[in-house]
């Protein structure tokens, strides 16, 4: 076998051996892949299907990039070959290279995209889940420690948004995304700017905000997603409480605005619900769990 | 055929293919959107350009809100959201499915092929919270417990 055909068999597989490694992680824990380094402009991708995806549109960019290079410096050396035949048709020859690997490179993703859109689109594939991987639904939540119980199956996860399976199962909810999402459905339906019917009076103020509904006179919000942090008697005071030690009288105070608006935020009010429900393991102190039925 | 005549159609040819590719990529009309489901095309209005939007995570927007219900779109995972505020949770409901499909410009057909959850929260009606009750004129849609 002579030398380059070799080279060409390494080459090849090399590629494969880099593109289909990922998939040993499938075997210890689906969607738990994250590449040790970025894919420049698009961060690490979190599973094999969006690695795959990562690495077609990086290749995208890159053809996109290279292309543009190689025709400046194909029109730079036409410009500068001063007659000289050879030169000239060298430089020809680049510009006619980086558009035929150009219109190639787009050509697929046009191909690709007639023939599914979904095929293009990172959201749009995914693998079969591992039985390991946790519940499906809200209605057997999947908890962590020896106290954990399933739901009793009456309540839905959110179906998108914020509060989607998917989206919280890339926060430190991780295996409870599922019972965060149901959680999630039965406190606000998914609506990030929910307002609670828990009303401070005399004012009639909302106190419960967002997609967990936080009670902003009775706990700090938490995270790197929250502008501001203190809230509990920083924005309405005293406690506003339910149930057989019911207190609906608190007033406004500093913080309420900012508290509002940093609870409303998706990313905060997440990040929040995650550190009071022990990521997602005990739901107590939700309404919604009631009749979700989730570890207290 | 000339050397320079076969260039000149070449670069003509991948001039005109490079024009043809931008347009089916980046061409869009503003003011529709086609969501490719499982069981075919649908194109609606852009909830991202209607007025009075307001703009929500994950490139969400809020296009309908008032005191009966709120209606939201996420454009990753092409869903929509419909949160019941009122508590004559029926009225609401038939109300904002109404407005689903005015604002849209959709049929009932087309609605039931979208992602569309419709849930009430606890806060409004307890017994009726935690479900994803969808549009209730679809097959999979779910009525309200009595």
């Amino acid at each position: 076998m002579n030398f380059k055909l070799k080279q060409k068999i390494a080459t090849i597989a090399l590629f494969f051996v880099l593109l289909f490694s990922p998939l040993l992680v499938l075997a210890v824990d689906a969607y738990k892949y994250s590449p040790m380094e970025e894919i420049p402009g698009f961060g690490r991708p979190d599973s094999y299907e969006l690695y795959i995806l990562t690495i077609y549109k990086f290749g995208l960019w890159t053809v996109g990039i290279s292309a543009m290079l190689m025709i400046s410096v194909g029109a730079f050396m036409y410009i500068t070959s001063a007659g000289n035949t050879s030169a000239t048709g060298k430089a020809k020859g680049i510009i006619f290279d980086a558009i035929a690997g150009l219109i190639l490179a787009l050509t697929s993703y046009v191909l690709l995209y007639t023939i599914n859109p979904e095929l293009v689109n990172i959201a749009g594939i995914s693998l079969p889940q591992s039985s390991s991987g946790g519940s499906t639904g809200g209605s057997s939540g999947s908890g962590s420690g020896s106290g954990s119980t399933s739901g009793t199956g009456k309540c839905e996860p959110a179906a998108s948004g914020p509060c989607s399976i998917e989206n919280l199962k890339k926060t430190c909810f991780g295996d409870n995304a599922a019972m965060a999402s149901a959680i999630c459905m039965g406190e606000s339906s998914g609506k990030e700017s929910k307002q609670s019917g828990d009303k401070c009076q005399p004012d009639n103020f909302p106190v419960s905000l967002g997609l967990f509904q936080i009670n902003l006179s009775a706990h700090n919000l938490s995270g790197s997603s929250c502008p501001t942090t203190t809230c509990a008697a920083s924005a309405a005071a005293p406690m506003y409480t339910g149930g057989k030690n019911a207190n609906h009288n608190c007033t406004q105070k500093s913080n309420y605005a900012s508290c509002v608006t940093a609870a409303t935020t998706a990313a905060c009010n997440i990040e929040t619900a995650c550190k009071l429900s022990n990521n997602g393991a005990k739901w107590g102190p939700w309404g919604a769990n009631s009749k979700c039925g989730f570890p207290k | 055929m000339h050397t320079k005549t076969a260039k000149i159609l070449f670069i003509s040819f991948g001039g005109l293919l490079l024009i043809l590719i931008f347009y089916f990529i980046f061409s869009k009309n503003s003011n529709q959107l086609t969501i490719k489901t499982p069981t075919g095309k649908v194109s609606i209005i852009n909830p991202a350009t209607l007025p009075n939007k307001k703009p929500l995570s994950l490139s969400g927007v809020n296009f309908k809100e008032n005191a009966n219900y709120s209606i939201d779109y996420y454009p990753q995972d092409q869903g929509f959201i419909i949160a019941i505020l009122n508590t004559d949770i029926q009225l609401a409901r038939d109300m904002a499915e109404k407005d689903l499909l005015t604002t849209l410009n959709i049929s009932q057909a087309d609605a039931c092929k979208l992602k569309v959850s419709l849930g009430v929260p606890f806060d409004v009606n307890e017994n009726a919270s935690g479900i994803n009750y969808r549009l209730s004129f679809c097959p999979n849609g779910k009525t309200f417990p009595k």
